[in-house]
């Protein structure tokens, strides 16, 4: 009995020691990506706590808020390998990401201002990706897009990948798959005017800069020609524009086998050959 | 009939698949394992580098591009991650983006004479796809020998795809095929002929995704012009559905369903009906290698007679191809060999109770190298094997060796 009760106690004490491990652990949330590039810093704000300043290599959590400057920019890679890129005076929302072991989930966040380019991972492949503005939803699926929430007004433009859509805060619902396709509350605009665009880029990117050559990544996409091929989709698919074509087959050369008549061994039945 | 060629087209298909497929995962887990490292140090250069280089291999350009975009925003003025990352888009088809960076490039004054031109190059063909009408084809000029017939007699060849854009959202295009042969054999031999034929239609994406099925309704005309002396000569018109849709970055299977009439221009037979299917799959275990398993079966029937001529066709073909890099000095740099080989039983019913079935089978092989970026030399030999049964215990067999040489241009 009293090694029962010492025993109880014991245990009692490791439980408490344990939980005691445990629930700082349970209440710390879980990194979905990191902070990947900043210029100079960005800020987030997690759920249940104070600001802080995100710098390279910082972990981002689920339900955090996250804005640049007026002259920062930013990059965050998240576990499934989707990019986002923050222009100056962006602020979003994490407010869902879900990475399965087996690469099912899903991926949403909110985009209160500003512009941002989403270039997705595995998430956005098996289902749309979202990006919510006050006036509009932005569905990404297997696809790279710009988008940019400025007075009061979403647009954003199809970079590459399987289909763009947009839904309005009044329902209506628009899609593209053109690469450079723009779409606004209004519906499908046509392709992205290179000015535009331009600007876009330069917002969310910079100005290019030059006078520095630099190596290269080395990547492995520098071929010195381009492919005779045609665009290949984020998951490595492409069309064959070859595959109606005609080769030049021995039918455009003869219908029957050139016949001289002599050539063919021929055997006969009972009746005479024909 | 066709059980053993398709049993070894599956068997060497499925050969050639495993390595790759394997080879596939082992990059698939290499790159995983270096993403893990890159969460932890996203600014590490060898890391993004593996990472961007596994990417590619696994035809991801978008990861790749994702992690060019990171260098670059940590290396603004790196021209050549910029060319890169342009390219990296331009393979993705987003051609504005990557003549974006083009331009940025060519700008900043930091490219090698090299990649001035490589820069030049790809931005005149992001212009040229990006217009909203293409088109591409290729011109032969050639020499054919029958050795066994002892035939001879030089052919011509063409074709032109052209791609209207009509502009919606969802890239529907309206797609012109036109293609035409003609060979002329030397005096003495009934084998000239020429055929020719326009194919014309909307294509659409059904699923309205970028890399979704392509169905393309169409109407095609088409002629058949042959030696006088045995033959009848053809006009044609057909209504069709071609169906074409990549599974995943290897294959892809199409169909093709027409049905139309044939009249008779000249000659003594009457008009036909006809009706085709075609059902294929390629299998691309590279971007350099193309393997395409087709099948074909059709029939033609003669109109408005009491004993009609009735021909059915069945057709099985493996085609390969695969592109190289030669590597000689003072040679072209791009080269193609290809082969097939094809399984084909025809069967006619001349309509009084006389039955005529060809079964033929043909192999071959040929050599295409460019000797300038457009200009090509091919060389091709086949072999045919032909055995006729006339009916009435009365066969026939045929062997026969067809060399072929051609210049080609390809636009």
């Amino acid at each position: 009995m009293m090694f029962a009760k010492k025993t109880m106690t014991a245990a009692a004490i490791l439980t408490g020691a344990l939980l005691a491990i445990a629930l700082p652990a349970q209440g710390q949330a879980q990194n979905i990506g990191t902070v990947a590039s900043t210029e100079p810093t960005l800020s987030g704000t997690p759920p249940g706590a104070g600001a802080r300043t995100l710098v390279l290599g910082t972990g981002v959590v689920q339900d955090e808020t996250i804005a640049s400057s007026a002259s920062g920019r930013g990059q965050i890679l998240f576990a499934d390998q989707t990019t986002l890129s923050m222009a100056p005076n962006t602020t979003i929302v994490l407010d869902r990401f879900v990475f399965n072991p087996d690469g099912s989930g899903q991926m949403g966040l909110q985009l209160t201002t500003g512009a941002l380019r989403f270039i997705g991972g595995t998430l956005s492949r098996g289902q749309e990706a979202t990006v919510t503005t006050p006036t509009a939803t932005i569905g990404i699926r297997g696809s790279s897009a710009l988008v940019i929430y400025v007075n009061g007004e979403a647009i954003t433009v199809f970079l590459a990948g399987e289909r763009l859509c947009l839904t309005s805060s009044s329902g209506q619902r628009a899609c593209t798959s053109r690469q450079g396709g723009v779409l606004t509350e209004n519906g499908y605009q046509g392709v992205v005017n290179p000015d535009f665009l331009q600007q876009l880029l330069i917002l969310i990117d910079g100005a290019p800069r030059g006078g520095g050559g630099g190596n290269g990544l080395g990547s492995g996409v520098g071929n010195p020609n381009p492919s005779d091929r045609g665009p290949v989709s984020t998951t490595g698919e492409e069309f064959d524009p070859e595959i109606f074509d005609d080769d030049f087959t021995l039918d455009d050369l003869f219908e029957f086998l050139p016949d001289d008549f002599f050539s063919s061994e021929e055997t006969c039945g009972s009746n005479s050959c024909l | 009939m066709f059980r053993s060629p398709l049993l070894a087209v599956a068997a060497a298909v499925a050969l050639l698949a495993t390595p790759a497929l394997a080879q596939s995962g082992d990059v698939a887990a290499q790159r995983q394992a270096v993403f893990q490292q890159l969460l932890s140090d996203p600014a590490n250069r060898q890391l993004m580098r593996d990472y961007a280089r596994l990417s590619v291999q696994m035809r991801d350009f978008e990861a790749a591009a994702a992690t060019l975009e990171r260098l670059l925003d940590l290396e603004p003025d790196n021209s050549s991650a910029r060319v890169e990352l342009a390219i990296a888009y331009f393979s993705l088809g987003s051609y504005a983006v990557a003549e974006y960076h083009l331009a940025a490039a060519q700008a900043s004054g930091a490219l090698s004479p090299d990649q001035v031109a490589q820069v030049a190059r790809y931005r005149e063909e992001a212009a040229d796809r990006g217009d909203s009408s293409d088109y591409s084809g290729r011109l032969e000029v050639g020499y054919a020998w029958a050795e066994t017939a002892g035939d001879s007699g030089a052919f011509l060849s063409g074709a032109i795809d052209w791609r209207i854009d009509l502009g919606d959202a969802h890239v529907t295009q309206w797609v012109t095929e036109v293609a035409f042969s003609s060979y002329d054999p030397s005096d003495g031999s009934f084998n000239s002929r020429s055929s020719g034929r326009v194919r014309t239609g909307p294509e659409f994406r059904v699923s309205r995704d970028a890399y979704g099925p392509r169905l393309q309704p169409y109407v095609e005309f088409g002629f058949l012009t042959r030696d006088p002396i045995f033959f009848t000569d053809f006009n044609t018109w057909a209504v069709g559905l071609a169906y074409a849709n990549p599974v995943n970055e290897r294959v892809t299977v199409y169909a093709d369903l027409s049905v139309g009439r044939e009249y008779a221009v000249n000659g003594s037979f009457g008009d036909f009906d006809f009706h085709e299917f075609d059902l294929g799959v390629t299998y691309r275990p590279s971007r350099d290698t193309r393997f395409r398993l087709s099948g074909t079966v059709g029939e033609r029937t003669e109109r408005d007679t009491s004993f009609p001529i009735d021909t059915t066709e069945a057709s099985v073909r493996l085609s390969a191809q695969h592109a190289f890099d030669p590597a000689f000095q003072n040679l072209p740099n791009r080269w193609v060999v290809g082969g097939y080989a094809q399984a084909a039983v025809v069967t006619t019913d001349f309509g009084f109770g006389s039955e005529t079935e060809i079964d033929r089978r043909s192999v071959g092989i040929w050599l295409r190298a460019f000797v300038l970026e457009d200009i090509y030399l091919e060389a091709g030999t086949n072999r045919i094997l032909e055995e006729t049964d006339f009916g009435f215990g009365s066969t026939a067999s045929r062997d026969e060796a067809i060399y072929t040489l051609q210049v080609g241009w390809e636009f």
